[in-house]
């Protein structure tokens, strides 16, 4: 790394020109700490940037950008930082955009929306947003992860069933493309209108942004969005009693009713869950695999892996659709879906599950769902986790590729640990939509972290090959993949070429130029 | 639809994943890079304005300074990836912290992790390395000539106590020692909170005694700028005074005495029992030993000690993370007139009055935002007074605020209930 020449110095007075020294870095101490994230490929291919800054203002935003431009340098953008493969050096003079800065929430109460910037965690929202009687959606990353990112690429909500893809209620975006100009979408676009709608005069551009993985900021730097939020029922701070990690949180069993409810079959789980989304009811769906309640209920590794020799959950928890109904207009609206719920229950065999397990479990982890989901607690089990399915389509979707997904699992156990076959469903838009999910935890070692990457590399092929639209493929550069899917990566070639002229903007992720053009110039003088 | 195939149970190798036990480079590796250590548990956020749990993280931004990073450069240390040579601020990603804790706790709640831990045997292995922070140099100098960290002679040690009748430690024998800590002994304002204590626990009909000119420092605050053989040395020092003087229990009004007595000499095997101040009034408050007879009209606030709070817990996988937490709020709610409203952030999600681990020895600017914003929190409730437990606490809070010309008044408990009786 060319940390000493004169291109670095002059990268870095000019960055401190623009930002202050205070918020500017290149300390490798400091670095380092930019340098992996808790994936496999993160592990594997740590490096750390050259530069990392944080900017405070969409201005400040632009200018480094600009600069990059001028003096060539690449950048990357992060918010909360959880999810870094994509954002993580890969080449010299890089410079990581930090934006912890930029963390400003603004809520119109009245149009029911909230202004956020890339560093606003979900739980900020969320806590400013049920004081005012509203909600957003929770991503499953966590509370204390950025739900402004969650909302800019393929999040998912713990509450997708009702509030669909976190990156389905983005309303105005700002946005410093790679070349340095702002662009305002939806209604920002109008003088004077705000950021409350989405749409706006000519293209939407958020297409650009909402892809299944993202655009991972290959295309640019969002600083700021809206969101769409929703009627909160509860109340204006979140409950909670004890210490932690032995905490209980309880609503109001009036306001918001679960059901845990188990079937013989997830096939059978999957046919209630359509009912139940034809029925409009309820604001949470999903089918559970028995992982989960593990996962969620433990309150230490120790008793994670205790519990799973006995079997405990796998036992009690087989193929179990959760629903929680709200009472979002009033409380008769919970008690008329508990009748439509009932019935759709007797109609698709369900059983609820046993009482003494509801609560055992439901008081510690249900509500985890809809404030902080919590899912960096998969990692504690053995350090890391890993998929073989993690595929947006339908729920039938989901069902017809979890037998592949389970063999591939089967193939990497170990490494991967458990030996259990899980299979997560998670609808949107009332079950139109769906995540269907198949995840393991395992030992993070160099040497395990290699194979869990040659399983995603085997993933992402069979992805290609059956054509599915999936976390995975979605991750790969469209070099790989574009052809499988209409050729999109010419497209998107032309729209980075006009947007980042200099190839500044996250090089390598989303669309490789370089490679795509020295393929394209190939092909081109080949003979026809 | 193929079967689901119920395979044998497959389990971790490393048997660290189900046996936890101490292993520094594991605790570090096993970082999940998921934020958790730099804002409150989210089920306690409250608002977005505080809910941030880690100082270093919010004043100085970068990840270097968070939790995070410190268990990345950690790693990158001890696998050589990085050498102390290579980096110029590699001190500051260790020192910029205050050790209060507060990504300690969270990192527990959800990993299973103790991160304070890594951070606290990094600053041991850098002392040990030579790799000396240069703005505690004179501290550590001063404690190994003068035994205190205050930069002051030991003659003047005692001067708290003077005309305060009570037993001499060093000549006659007491069942209780009250330590009054280096903080109290040397600071004018202060000091009076250590005379109170005496009285209060002298007319609760306890035997009690003081080292007076002779009492030493702990070693804790030296023990957390990562100079350990200080521990030793104060930890060896203090047992053998109190064991000469018949010593049983060890009272003090400081929080990082405290738990310098009750968690680092058990370590080195002591057996007294250490009690903080506010354990004792509560004990004698239940036990009708100590009545308050007169009202405080006044709305307070607690600050939760990071010593007295969250790092009183020893660490159990799965084992809520206590401390000292319902005592003083015990003491506060039976005082007539007073009424506690609770900040936001508070027991194990507490934000840090700033003064710990160091910081405030060395970060003067860091220090004083930390204080800033607690108060900013302490102001939001509304409560005229800040209470806490703690002289440095107290001693922060008071700097910034006339600092900043804000009108909170801060107190130590001991002085409310004193206000009480």
């Amino acid at each position: 790394m060319p940390l000493g020449d004169e291109k670095h110095k002059v990268i870095y007075n000019e960055l401190v020109n623009v930002l202050g020294a205070n918020y500017v870095c290149d300390d490798p101490a400091v670095t380092q700490a930019y340098s992996r994230d808790y994936y496999a490929a993160g592990m594997l291919r740590r490096r750390r940037s050259e530069f990392v800054v944080a900017p405070g203002s969409t201005e400040e935003v632009q200018q480094i950008v600009k600069l990059a431009n001028r003096y060539k340098f690449p950048f990357s953008v992060m918010a909360t930082g959880m999810f870094l493969p994509t954002a993580m050096a890969a080449a010299d003079y890089w410079c990581i955009i930090d934006t912890k800065r930029m963390n400003q929430i603004e809520i119109d109460e009245k149009n029911m929306y909230a202004i956020i910037e890339p560093c606003s965690t979900h739980a900020q929202l969320h806590a400013e947003a049920i004081k005012r009687g509203l909600f957003n959606g929770v991503p499953e990353t966590g509370g204390q992860a950025s739900a402004f990112v969650n909302a800019i690429w393929g999040g998912n909500q713990g509450t997708g069933y009702r509030t669909g893809m976190a990156s389905r209620n983005l309303l105005g975006i700002e946005w410093v493309l790679p070349n340095g100009d702002i662009v305002r979408t939806g209604s920002l676009a109008t003088p004077g209108a705000g950021y409350c709608w989405g749409e706006g005069p000519g293209p939407d551009l958020r297409g650009l942004l909402r892809g299944v993985s993202g655009n991972q900021a290959a295309l640019g730097i969002v600083t700021r969005i809206a969101l769409k939020l929703y009627p909160w029922p509860g109340p204006p701070v979140w409950p909670s009693e004890g210490v932690a990690p032995d905490k209980k949180s309880e609503l109001p069993p009036e306001k918001f009713k679960w059901y845990l409810i188990a079937y013989p079959s997830v096939e059978k789980a999957v046919d209630a869950m359509y009912e139940i989304g034809d029925s409009e009811i309820g604001m949470l769906l999903h089918h559970w695999p028995a992982i989960y309640f593990n996962w969620w209920w433990a309150k230490s590794r120790e008793e994670f892996w205790s519990t799973w020799l006995e079997e405990y959950w796998h036992k009690n928890c087989k193929n179990v659709v959760a629903i929680c109904l709200w009472s979002l207009a009033s409380e008769k609206q919970v008690q008329y879906e508990e009748k439509v719920l009932k019935q759709i229950i007797k109609e698709s065999g369900g059983e609820p599950i046993p009482k003494d397990v509801y609560d055992r479990w439901a008081p510690y982890a249900v509500n985890n769902w809809i404030r902080d989901t919590n899912a960096c607690r998969w990692m504690r089990i053995g350090g890391g986790l890993g998929n073989t399915h993690i595929v947006f389509d339908t729920m039938d979707n989901a069902l017809a590729l979890f037998p592949a997904a389970w063999e591939r699992l089967d193939k990497y156990t170990p490494p991967a640990l458990g030996g259990i076959h899980s299979a997560w469903i998670l609808p949107f838009d009332f079950c139109h939509q769906a995540l269907g999910e198949v995840d393991y935890t395992f030992e993070k070692t160099d040497e395990v972290c290699q194979v869990v990457q040659q399983s995603f590399v085997e993933l992402i092929k069979q992805d290609r090959q059956d054509s599915v639209i999936s976390l995975a493929s979605g991750m790969a550069t469209l070099n790989i993949t574009g052809r499988d899917f209409a050729n999109v990566h010419l497209l998107v070639a032309k729209i980075k070429k006009a947007l980042d002229p200099n190839n500044v903007s996250n090089p390598t992720r989303l669309i490789d130029m370089e490679k795509l053009e020295k393929k394209l110039a190939k092909a081109e003088s080949e003979p026809k | 639809m193929a079967m689901v195939m119920e395979k044998q149970k497959i389990l971790p190798k490393d048997d660290w994943h189900r046996k936890y036990y101490w292993d520094l480079r594991k605790n570090a590796w096993f970082c999940a890079r998921c934020s958790v250590c730099k804002s409150v548990d989210p089920w306690e956020v409250k608002s977005a304005r505080f809910s941030k749990i880690c100082p270093s993280s919010a004043y100085y931004i970068f990840d270097g300074y968070s939790c995070q990073g410190r268990m990345d450069v950690t790693v990158a240390l001890i696998d050589g990836e990085l050498k102390y040579d290579d980096s110029p601020g590699l001190l500051d990603v260790y020192y910029r912290c205050n050790m209060c804790g507060g990504c300690d706790a969270m990192c527990k709640r959800v990993q299973d992790m103790e991160p304070l831990r890594v951070i606290q045997e990094m600053r041991s292995r850098l002392v040990r390395d030579g790799q000396l922070l240069p703005a505690h140099m004179p501290i550590i100098d001063s404690l190994r000539q003068e035994d205190n960290m205050m930069l002051k002679p030991k003659a003047e040690r005692g001067k708290w106590a003077e005309g305060l009748a009570v037993k001499d430690l060093t000549g006659e024998k007491a069942e209780v020692a009250f330590h009054a800590g280096c903080n109290l002994s040397f600071d004018d304002e202060l000091g009076k909170v250590a005379r109170k204590a005496v009285r209060l626990l002298q007319n609760a009909g306890v035997d009690v005694g003081i080292m007076g000119k002779d009492e030493i420092c702990c070693g804790g605050k030296a023990y957390e700028m990562g100079y350990q053989g200080e521990l030793t040395k104060y930890a060896q020092s203090n047992m053998e005074a109190w064991a000469n003087a018949g010593v049983k229990t060890v009272v003090t009004t400081c929080s990082d005495c405290y738990n310098t007595f009750k968690r680092l000499y058990a370590e080195l095997g002591s057996k007294f029992e250490v009690l903080h101040i506010v354990e004792v009034i509560d004990r004698l408050m239940k036990e009708g030993k100590l009545k308050f007879t007169k009202i405080v009209p006044m709305t307070v606030t607690y600050h939760d000690p990071c010593h007295l709070g969250r790092r009183d817990h020893v660490y159990v996988p799965g084992e809520a993370i206590m401390g000292i937490y319902d005592p003083p709020r015990n003491i506060i709610k039976s005082i007539p007139g007073v009424e506690l409203i609770e900040m936001e952030r508070i027991k194990e999600n507490a934000w840090c009055c700033g003064a710990g681990g160091g910081v405030r020895e060395a970060y003067p600017d860091f220090n004083a935002f930390t204080a800033q914003e607690r108060i900013e929190e302490a102001k939001s409730t509304g409560a005229e007074a800040l209470v806490t437990a703690c002289p440095w606490c107290e001693r922060n809070f008071i700097d910034a605020i006339s600092k900043n010309g804000d009108q909170m008044k801060v107190f130590d408990i001991v002085e409310l209930v004193q206000q009480a009786i």
